[in-house]
């Protein structure tokens, strides 16, 4: 999964768009495409962007359910790229099902909106807008959880 | 009002009664509301005077006599009760209890009385002192104070009475809870939502409030509280448990706050803003083009501006596509984060009727959707409890679908 790691790390984020410009050149001027890469590789490692992380999420729609919940943000990094985030501790566990192109970034675990807004990071207090329900079985990046909180809005972390 | 004298041949009794025996005998002044105008006593002289009805007749007037001289009987079960300080007085005078029973359910029904004098009226009962109906206000206002005179005489006589201050908000409430309460949990995600109004299951008789599925999974206890901006925690016990749940693809997203098998008490009243309350006095149904309908979550508060769209459907919104369900909107917000599982309902004379509980909304909150009650309630097996079809409700409220109480203030219950 470490290639599918590295591709994350190339999505998303300013670093993104160095790579876009790398592949351009790369079809014009094939034997430069290592040289250019290397050199935005490395702009984006010096300006501090790291890899994103897959995470679970939905698709979005106008409507969202209404119930709220606040709790410290918990998470952890997998090796394929993914990553789970939750609220509660032990059995009350519950994973976060987050609105499509939403995505995280490590150090610490950083959830970042559709726009590239940070939301929340590992740690912090957050208050999410929308519902409870049983785990779905293949749950991006989580695994054991009995509940998830599929979020519609979220309203704001400490 | 009628003459009030000393009954000829009924002399005062200086026999003295207990406090257990003269309640005895209010219960049968209770029952012979024919012969009797009232009964009160004097906590400094000790003397309980019994009013007779001035139109009672002699037969009447002898029937109820006799009842009370069960009282200091050998038959007298509070005989040996003690201490005995009480002494007794009659006085012939006043309306009979029967007649003041006849003016309560005008004052509580009669138009265009009723609508004129509209949310001012605070309590009504009859004073057994004056022998009339006492109707507190929060304000009189003269073309009320005039109508008053014209439609009831001297039969009513209008108080100024400022509404009680409540100690208990639907945020923090106390036994027995209201709908439209804020219910939370106490670990794992700190889950904040509303629930609607008291239920009860059709099999098992236990009572709890109606809420929406997507708050609890099924066999969670819900506490009555809140989260304050700090994020602690305040709240007053356990509201209720999980005990009925729906919530997938093409069912209902509701669930049944069970208070009786945790020992809760539930009324059905309802919470309109963090003090007052509506009774719930039956349940409509939707239909496109209603107008007015209430959205009333623990966040948002009241608000009735809510114009059907669509009326018992089902409709996609994550994860599941939910029936039963009924769109409102408004020209501004109806609901937001947290109110899930509020309740609609539409104003009904002086309660209500309910339509359902909130479920969703846009960004915006002006597009609100509502889980459509009487389907809802099928599915989860459940019973609207409300005044029109209350078993314990007093005759004058049943007559008239009208008021929650007939002496007492808004809210008929005790509290801690």
């Amino acid at each position: 999964m470490s290639s599918e790691r590295q591709r994350q790390a190339t999505e998303g984020d300013p670093g993104f768009h160095g790579s876009a410009v790398s592949i351009v050149i790369r079809n014009r001027v094939g034997w430069i495409v290592a040289f250019v890469s290397s050199f935005v590789l490395a702009c984006s490692v010096t300006a501090g962007h790291s890899p994103t992380y897959k995470i679970a999420t939905h698709p979005v729609t106008d409507l969202s359910r209404q119930a709220i919940a606040s709790g410290i943000l918990a998470g952890e990094a997998n090796s394929d790229g993914t990553a789970c985030l939750w609220l509660g501790e032990d059995s009350s566990r519950t994973a976060i099902i987050w609105p499509a192109g939403y995505r995280a970034s490590p150090s610490p675990l950083t959830v970042y909106d559709d726009h590239g807004k940070k939301v929340g990071a590992v740690g912090q207090k957050i208050t999410l807008v929308g519902g409870a329900m049983p785990a779905p079985s293949n749950l991006t990046g989580c695994m054991g959880f009995d509940q998830a909180w599929f979020v519609g809005q979220v309203l704001g972390s400490d | 009002m009628a003459t009030i004298g000393p009954l000829p041949g009924v002399a005062a009794t200086s026999i003295r009664f207990s406090d257990l025996q003269v309640g005895e005998m209010q219960a049968i002044v209770n029952g012979h509301r024919n012969a009797f105008a009232g009964l009160a006593g004097d906590p400094v002289s000790h003397i309980v005077t019994i009013y007779l009805a001035q139109s009672a007749d002699s037969q009447t007037r002898s029937t109820g006599m006799q009842a009370l001289n069960f009282v200091g009987s050998a038959g007298d079960l509070e005989l040996q009760s003690s201490p005995k300080v009480w002494t007794i007085d009659y006085v012939v005078g006043g309306n009979s209890l029967a007649t003041l029973d006849g003016v309560l359910e005008r004052v509580a029904s009669a138009e265009p009385w009723r609508t004129d004098v509209g949310e001012d009226i605070v309590s009504w009962g009859i004073d057994s002192r004056q022998h009339v109906v006492r109707v507190g206000l929060e304000r009189i206002r003269p073309s009320v104070a005039a109508e008053a005179q014209q439609v009831f005489g001297d039969t009513v006589v209008l108080t100024r009475q400022d509404r009680p201050i409540r100690q208990n908000s639907r945020l923090l409430d106390s036994l027995p809870y209201w709908g439209g309460d804020r219910v939370a949990l106490s670990s794992g995600p700190l889950t904040q939502c509303t629930v609607a109004f008291v239920v009860q299951q059709g099999s098992t008789g236990s009572r709890g409030m109606l809420g929406a599925g997507h708050c609890y999974a099924n066999g969670t206890n819900v506490y009555q509280g809140y989260y304050d901006s700090n994020n602690s925690f305040h709240n007053s016990g356990y509201m209720g448990k999980v005990t009925v749940w729906q919530f997938s693809n093409n069912t209902v997203d509701a669930e049944f706050e069970n208070a009786t098998t945790l020992g809760r008490t539930v009324q059905d009243h309802v919470y309109v803003t963090s003090g007052s309350s509506k009774v719930v006095l039956t349940s409509g149904t939707s239909f496109v083009g209603l107008t007015s309908v209430c959205f009333d979550g623990s966040f948002t508060g009241e608000k009735c501006i809510g114009t059907i769209q669509q009326a018992d459907i089902c409709v996609y919104i994550y994860p599941y596509t939910t029936c039963h369900m009924t769109e409102a909107t408004a020209s501004s917000r109806l609901s937001q984060g947290g109110d899930s599982g509020g309740p609609v309902y539409k104003n009904y004379g002086t309660g209500l009727a309910a339509y359902g509980h909130i479920v969703a909304n846009n960004g915006q909150g002006t597009d609100g959707w509502y889980s459509e009650l009487n389907p809802t309630l099928t599915a989860l097996g459940l019973l609207l409890s409300n005044r029109i079809k209350s078993p314990q409700i007093s005759r004058s409220e049943s007559s008239t679908n009208q008021l929650p109480g007939r002496s007492h203030g808004p809210r008929d219950r005790p509290h801690a």
